[in-house]
């Protein structure tokens, strides 16, 4: 009895000191930082500094770039990005939003802290060839700098809008041909599933078998998810090896084989690895989804989710210096 | 016997698949991907550093003392042969973050210097090398912060229950990560006395 006791009285003394604890890590720091707002629009402005038509000519000719280019430009006017730098806090917002196509990832957002008199310009990770840093610089001194310091917003922002939609064109090219610039094709072809090898020496009903074994195993791992599609792949390589060598051991090792190749794969397959044709299959289409932003004429706007932030862009101010 | 066979297989793919052996080959790969971001990135300072350089040579009577300084930080930063085992071994990652942190401060300092030369600062060529600069380390700042959340992440995994089973069976050991204090001694900007001539 005594022992329950003390037994009760250790694991609340536990349960408390973990309360206390995690509330001393986790209470600090998280609470001060600035939330990121909703993407409810093109253009959002938290500050009242563009007019509603304005804004609606803004959001117009956001709307036309993305038909035009494909491109998703967003801005965002703040008081202030107070306790962040404004690049830290640009960073969080287009990290949140993920603006951009969904496999092509090319995404701007420009970020207006007002009262801090501080801008950026943030870049997706496609756009980098397109809108260099240094172009990027010049957009936030010659286009929005000197108009922000007049206190006009609108102007500055249309300025910054044109000559990115600009550079986006002309940079178009370079950016069609890689979908996803950020990893190198010695990367790629790593994980590129190796052919299954057949043996020699047996017949063709064995392709046949493999293919087969193939084509249901897409069918499997779409419909009872990886690791369970998987596994009836291994099984299902088990039981071939068992039809054509007549051995438990090879059955089983097959097996075992086909369910560690097929899980690898098809978790290839699921993240884009496995590039060009094959990604169109079961599991890609439940989850691709593809051109979100791209529909309709700006009233509908949701991002794209593609967009890769790694710190592209530049961040300036406007005022005293 | 078919079916006992078939039903000791299912239960050690089952197991396998549970116990997280997927998620450690995705995660390591995640850190593998993060970390030649890393690398990348760093890379591509090292490689804008020889035109920071050549510009304020341009300068006459420039700071001799910070443009060694950045000289002699760059070349141990890229002197270290950077591996993808680099990762794992903790003590090659200190030293090489120590090398690219001393790099980061001359750098730094080369800037703040930069601004007491009113045609250094005027010149368009280095106005840009100085945006792609800052650029660069930004995108630095993002990719460290990118790997270190991959790797406690990773981490977690490797010692959490049940899945450090799993790594004791595959031998997977816990990767080394940025350290905070090393951060702290990056971040800090360097001080300048402007009085020395």
């Amino acid at each position: 009895m005594r022992f329950l006791r003390l037994l009760i009285a250790l694991l609340s003394c536990m349960a408390s000191a973990l309360a206390v604890a995690q509330s001393g890590v986790f209470g600090a720091g998280d609470a001060e930082l600035r939330g990121i707002p909703a993407l409810k629009g093109r253009v959002i402005d938290e500050t009242g500094s563009i007019s509603a038509t304005d804004r609606d000519a803004l959001e117009a000719k956001l709307s036309s770039i993305e038909k035009l280019r494909g491109a998703q430009i967003a801005i965002l006017v703040v008081k202030s990005t107070h306790p962040e730098p404004i690049a830290d806090y640009a960073h969080r917002v287009a990290d949140s939003w993920k603006l951009g196509r969904k496999r092509v990832g090319d995404g701007v957002l420009i970020v207006v802290a007002k009262d801090d008199k501080r801008m950026r310009i943030e870049v997706a990770r496609s756009l980098e060839g397109a809108i260099p840093d240094a172009l990027a610089s010049r957009i936030i001194r010659e286009e929005m700098g000197q108009r922000f310091a007049k206190g006009d917003f609108n102007a500055g922002l249309n300025g910054a809008v044109d000559t990115v939609s600009r550079a986006i064109g002309s940079g178009a090219q370079a950016a069609a041909g890689t979908a996803r610039p950020g990893v190198p094709d010695s990367v790629i072809s790593q994980f590129k599933p190796k052919p299954a090898n057949p043996e020699t020496g047996y017949e063709e009903w064995l392709v046949m078998g493999l293919v087969a074994l193939f084509a249901g195993g897409m069918l499997l791992t779409a419909i009872f998810g990886r690791v369970f599609g998987s596994l009836l792949v291994g099984i299902g390589g088990g039981v071939l090896a068992w039809l054509i060598a007549a051995s438990f051991l090879v059955a089983g090792l097959v097996g075992v084989l086909a369910f560690v190749f097929w899980l690898i794969f098809s978790a290839l397959r699921g993240r884009g690895f496995a590039n060009g044709g094959s990604y169109g299959g079961l599991s890609g289409m439940g989850g691709g989804g593809g051109f979100g932003g791209g529909s309709a004429g700006g009233d509908i706007f949701s991002s794209g989710g593609g967009g890769d932030f790694a710190g592209g862009g530049a961040s300036g101010s406007w005022g005293d210096d | 016997m078919k079916t006992t066979l078939l039903s000791i297989l299912a239960a050690a793919s089952l197991l396998l698949g549970g116990c997280g052996y997927n998620d450690f080959q995705r995660q390591d790969e995640g850190v593998t991907a993060a970390w030649s971001e890393v690398l990348n990135q760093y890379q591509r300072r090292a490689e804008l550093v020889p035109n920071i350089v050549a510009s304020v040579k341009g300068e006459a009577n420039f700071e001799q003392e910070t443009l060694t300084k950045v000289i002699e930080a760059r070349a141990k930063a890229t002197s270290i042969q950077v591996t993808p085992e680099l990762a794992n071994n903790p003590e090659a990652l200190k030293k090489f973050q120590a090398a690219q942190g001393e790099l980061s401060g001359a750098l730094s300092r080369l800037l703040v210097v930069s601004e007491n030369y009113p045609n250094l600062k005027a010149n368009q060529g280095f106005k840009d090398l100085r945006v792609q600069l800052e650029g660069t380390e930004n995108r630095i700042a993002i990719a460290r912060k990118r790997y270190i959340d991959t790797v406690r992440s990773y981490n977690v995994l490797v010692r959490e229950f049940p899945t450090n089973l799993t790594a004791m069976m595959f031998s997977y050991q816990p990767k080394a990560n940025f350290s905070v204090e090393n951060e702290k001694a990056i971040s800090t900007a360097p001080t300048v006395d402007f009085n020395k001539k």
